[in-house]
């Protein structure tokens, strides 16, 4: 308290400047009259008494700096002096401080820019109450080959009530209903859940109530709650929503309640969210219907390996209960925390290589300025050498500097902040949420898009740890390269003009600069293996054409449609699309290439001897309708493909691609072959009528497997993609495909309309996006470390002048003179180039999942970039060596 | 810088003491009853009095005013303020706490540590 009160006084003296000296001052003076009155009492004579008095009252000026002192705070009125001066000297020097801060400005905005993307996605804990408590939990199924991780209801019976790990558990999965009954349909998002799963996250409705125990009943009248979203949208926010009738898919719920704005469930996306028995009544008693995820909340106190050893028992009992028959092995129950499964674990570490690349701009930046300051540091050595000869001490001196690079690198945030705020726009006006492309095959459940970036306190944090790290790392050499050497040399050599150019500084400087160069060869190294990476992807035979081809995707409710009916429906559609004439062909296909896995099923051989399942070969399945191939490009290569012939009643066909030709018949012809596939009713074997070229439908980087084709007049289904070969611009198209399909079925939505290119541009998104940036962040690291070089090489020019002089006017050709830069401009690339292919060899590990069909040392890319690192250096060369050309010789002799 | 605060603390707590017992007075008047009582031990450098003075009166134990001196001259008297008075109080507990409890160990005996 005392402190405190101290503290604001002498805070307020400081900042007010407010100065009490003269009244000490004329209290000292009578102290010191009041002394010698006294001696002078004693008998001492005048003169003596104040030699005396003066002696025991102290120096008068020691005294009055001590009194000072404590008036004051000294720390804090030095800083403001150093501000100042910094400031001031700043300004003196406009190009040098515009081209820190420049520097600065792109290298903090790149790190704040994907900082704020690995804290969206990664640091900010998830928007739930006491998330660190939230696990999922996996059912490991008997068959290891599958990563399935999810329960169903009997099996979830048998291990919620055999375990004391979690206070709550809840079911939940997504689904997707088309909104019906309204003048516009709509496919809508939505999750299936047990009436624990919203008290379980601690999400409470914003309006209406959370779904009840009597909800989350078989025979319970049918509810829904709605996302806040859907509520404006749908119901203009009104609060007469609740009670409300919505119908999806034909069937009418009540709505009791909506959610808060901000959640969309665990899936991310869900607009509407039902009761779980209520909904999938039928699932409840089948023990294989392996299709929801568990949520769990761990028990306070119960750590994360104590809730995996409460659940391992757990595989046992369940397959006591529910025992597998092709045996091939025992299920497993394990944990993982809910904040591991948010992000597709590759892309995860596609934002910690982004973190790494903006970091080694960063650190060159940082070099470049650390460079900069020398040079500015050998300028400065007068005024330095005469603060010191004045009594400055080197500590001052060294604070003054550090005040000067903090200053810098405050002001290099600053604009670093902006050059960040603008990237983030600038990339979530090109690039939505993405939710749906980043769910890989082992998770991810957050919505992650550019809706979630935003300025929290780790941000700012991160921000100024940012400002100070950088001040630190370009500071604090130069601060104290300038504090050490000897005043007397450095004072006399200063103040003749005489200034030692300082080969340990040139070295050092050589150094960093080398350093640049390393660094940049890795970034751009990196950069060029994505771009190779990118430019084999876009080479990769698809298989198909995915030019002009617009696909929707098609979901017909299965309460309104049989099987026959769908395929009556299919038909008409496919008919009345290709009666128009700005379409070329059209066709049904029950998945779309490149979008991710389609079904797949094990194979049999009629015609062969028979073998266990386990040993039956896994294909891919697709239900086409008969213009698939022609619609989509895909070339006939044996055989013929489906007509409209080829429906029930007929011989049952397939067509297959030319890998399964290959592996299911090595050395022999396929056509004509019998196959059995475990779905669409072709378990009996079908002939084999035609060989197709191999189309890629999980990934564009994912190598064709063996696929089989089924007609689907054949086998009718009720879901699927329509794919649409169009004359005209594929956007012209979409009203006219919303019209006919509105004239077949009112209550349809026209879901998902994309055009194949841009599902190509999905499914290539994340090398797409990760080669940009590499190659942006490349460049600068590449304009950083040429700026750095042409620095130093202009400078050496600029200490040499005299030097150069001498040797034009002894009679070196330019020839020699040019050599003379080129020389030290090449010896710093090599030197660079070879620590830098050194580092690149550690650094592209971290690389390897994003490549596609290029090795991490691929030679030719090596080559090229040290290559172009190498010619660069000598362009940066180029001026330096030009001036030096044009020195004088008469002229420096002269100045001689 | 220890000893230093050891012996501000103690010339602080020994200034309070003063002005507790003879009222306000200058300076000068502290240092010299200060020399009186100490004799030659705290009589050099008088002038270190001040920024204790200062220290005091910026924590609030001690106020100051223009006055006029035994000489009829200007002179700045500080004094006591309550805060300073509770001040005292605690310190010099505190201060004969200790003392006592080291006097207990500098006069120990062998046969008391046994």
């Amino acid at each position: 308290m005392k402190a405190l009160r101290r503290f604001a006084r002498r805070l307020t003296a400081s900042v007010f400047r407010r100065r009490e000296d003269d009244r000490f001052r004329e209290e000292l003076a009578e102290h010191l009259r009041l002394l010698i009155e006294d001696h002078v009492r004693a008998g001492v004579s005048f003169d003596e008494a104040r030699r005396r008095a003066s002696i025991e009252l102290g120096v008068g000026d020691a005294i009055m700096e001590a009194h000072r002192d404590e008036q004051r705070l000294r720390w804090l009125e030095d800083l403001g002096t150093d501000l100042r001066y910094a400031f001031r000297t700043l300004r003196r020097t406009p190009g040098f401080t515009a081209v820190a801060i420049l520097t600065l400005a792109l290298g903090i905005g790149a790190n704040l820019a994907i900082f704020a993307l690995l804290n969206a996605v990664l640091i900010r804990p998830l928007p739930f109450r006491s998330p660190g408590e939230l696990m999922l939990v996996h059912l490991l199924g008997p068959d290891r080959e599958s990563s399935e991780v999810l329960w169903s209801y009997p099996k979830y019976e048998v291990a919620r009530d055999r375990q004391q790990a979690f206070i709550a558990t809840a079911l939940f999965t997504d689904r997707e209903w088309t909104l019906t009954k309204t003048t516009q349909p709509e496919r809508l998002q939505g999750e299936v859940v047990e009436a624990s799963y919203f008290p379980l996250l601690g999400i409470d409705a914003s309006l209406g109530r959370l779904f009840t125990a009597a909800d989350d009943r078989v025979e319970a009248p049918p509810v829904a709650m709605i996302s806040h979203g859907l509520w404006q949208r749908r119901f203009g926010g009104q609060t007469d929503v609740l009670g409300k009738m919505i119908v999806l898919d034909g069937a009418a719920l009540t709505i009791v309640g909506v959610t808060p704005a901000r959640f969309r469930g665990l899936s991310g996306q869900a607009d509407i969210w039902r009761p779980f028995k209520a909904t999938v009544a039928a699932d409840l008693t089948e023990p294989f219907s392996h299709s929801y995820f568990q949520l769990a909340r761990r028990r306070p106190g119960v750590s994360v390996g104590e809730a995996e050893a409460a659940v391992r028992g757990l595989g046992v009992l369940i397959d006591a209960a529910f025992p597998v028959t092709s045996g091939v092995g025992k299920s497993a129950v394990a944990v993982v925390p809910l904040n591991e499964e948010r992000i597709d674990p590759l892309l995860r570490r596609a934002a910690f290589v982004m973190l790494g690349a903006v970091c080694l701009v960063l650190l060159i930046a940082c070099v470049n300025l650390a460079n900069l300051t020398f040079a500015r540091g050998f300028a400065r050595q007068r005024e330095m050498a005469i603060r010191l000869a004045i009594g400055a001490s080197r500590q001052r001196l060294v604070r003054q500097l550090l005040t000067e690079s903090l200053l810098l690198s405050v002001a290099g945030t600053a604009a670093g902040a902006l050059v960040a705020m603008v990237s983030v726009q600038f990339a979530s006006s090109a690039m939505p949420d993405v939710n749906n492309l980043l769910r890989g095959e082992t998770g991810g459940l957050m919505r992650v898009g550019a809706s979630m970036l935003e300025v929290d306190a780790t941000l700012l944090i991160a921000a100024v740890g940012l400002a100070v790290v950088t001040a630190a790392l370009f500071g604090l050499i130069p601060a104290w390269q300038a504090g050490r050497g000897d005043v007397a040399i450095t004072t006399k050599s200063a103040i003749d003009g005489n200034l030692p150019t300082g080969a340990r500084g040139l070295t050092l400087r050589n150094g960093l600069v080398v350093g640049e160069v390393a660094l940049a060869l890795v970034m751009l190294v990196c950069a060029g293996l994505m771009l190779t990476s990118l430019m084999r992807l876009s080479r990769t035979d698809l298989g198909f054409h995915p030019d002009d081809v617009v696909t929707f995707q098609l979901a017909l409710p299965d309460e309104s449609y049989t099987p026959q009916r769908s395929l009556l429906f299919i038909e008409e559609l496919l008919t009345k699309l290709q009666a128009r004439s700005e379409v070329e062909a059209a066709a049904f296909g029950h998945c779309a290439p490149v979008t991710g896995p389609c079904n797949g099923t094990r194979a049999s051989f009629p015609e062969r001897a028979p073998v266990p399942p386990s040993r039956m070969p896994i294909v891919g399945v697709t239900w086409v309708s008969p213009d698939f191939f022609d619609t989509l490009g895909i070339r006939v290569v044996r055989g013929r493909g489906f007509n409209d012939h080829d429906r029930q009643g007929q011989p049952k066909v397939v067509v297959v691609n030319e890998t399964a030709a290959k592996q299911l018949w090595p050395n022999e012809d396929p056509i004509g072959r019998r196959i059995g596939l475990g779905q669409g009713g072709f378990r009996d074997g079908a002939e084999v009528i035609g060989v197709v070229a191999d189309v890629r439908y999980r990934a564009v980087e994912t190598p064709p497997g063996p696929d089989v084709y089924i007609p689907v007049l054949q086998s009718p289904r009720s879901a699927g993609m329509v794919f649409v070969r169009s004359r005209v611009a594929s956007s012209a198209l979409v009203p006219m495909i919303r019209q006919e399909l509105a004239s077949l079925d009112r209550d349809l939505p026209l879901i998902d309309v994309k055009t194949m290119d841009e599902r190509y541009g999905e499914a290539t998104w994340r090398t797409w996006t990760i080669s940009m940036l590499l190659s942006i962040f490349a460049g600068l690291a590449l304009l950083l470390a040429l700026v750095g070089v042409f620095a130093v090489l202009a400078q050496s020019v600029a200490q040499r002048t005299r030097e150069i002089g001498v040797r034009v006017a002894l009679g070196a050709a330019p020839r020699d003179i040019r050599r003379l830069v080129w020389g030290r401009a090449s010896t710093i690339a090599a030197v660079g180039v070879v620590i830098g292919l050194v580092a690149t060899w550690f650094a592209t590990r971290w690389l390897t999942s994003f490549l596609y069909e290029v090795e991490a040392n691929d030679p030719t890319v090596l080559l090229a970039t040290a290559a172009l690192l190498f010619t660069a250096a000598l362009v940066a060369g180029y001026l330096p060596a030009r001036r030096a050309l044009q020195v004088d010789p008469l002229q420096t002799m002269r100045s001689e | 810088m220890a000893k230093r605060d050891v012996q501000q603390g103690t010339l602080a707590l020994i200034v309070l003491k003063i002005l507790e017992v003879l009222g306000p007075l200058h300076g000068y008047g502290i240092a010299r009853r200060i020399e009186q009582i100490s004799g030659e031990l705290l009589a050099v450098n008088q002038g270190t009095l001040y920024p204790v003075l200062l220290k005091l009166e910026q924590e609030g134990a001690v106020a100051s005013e223009w006055g006029t001196s035994e000489n009829n001259r200007r002179a700045r008297f500080y004094r006591l303020t309550a805060a300073g008075r509770k001040y005292l109080r605690v310190q010099t507990q505190e201060w004969a706490q200790t003392t006592a409890l080291m006097d207990r160990f500098i006069t120990a005996k062998a046969e008391d540590l046994a």
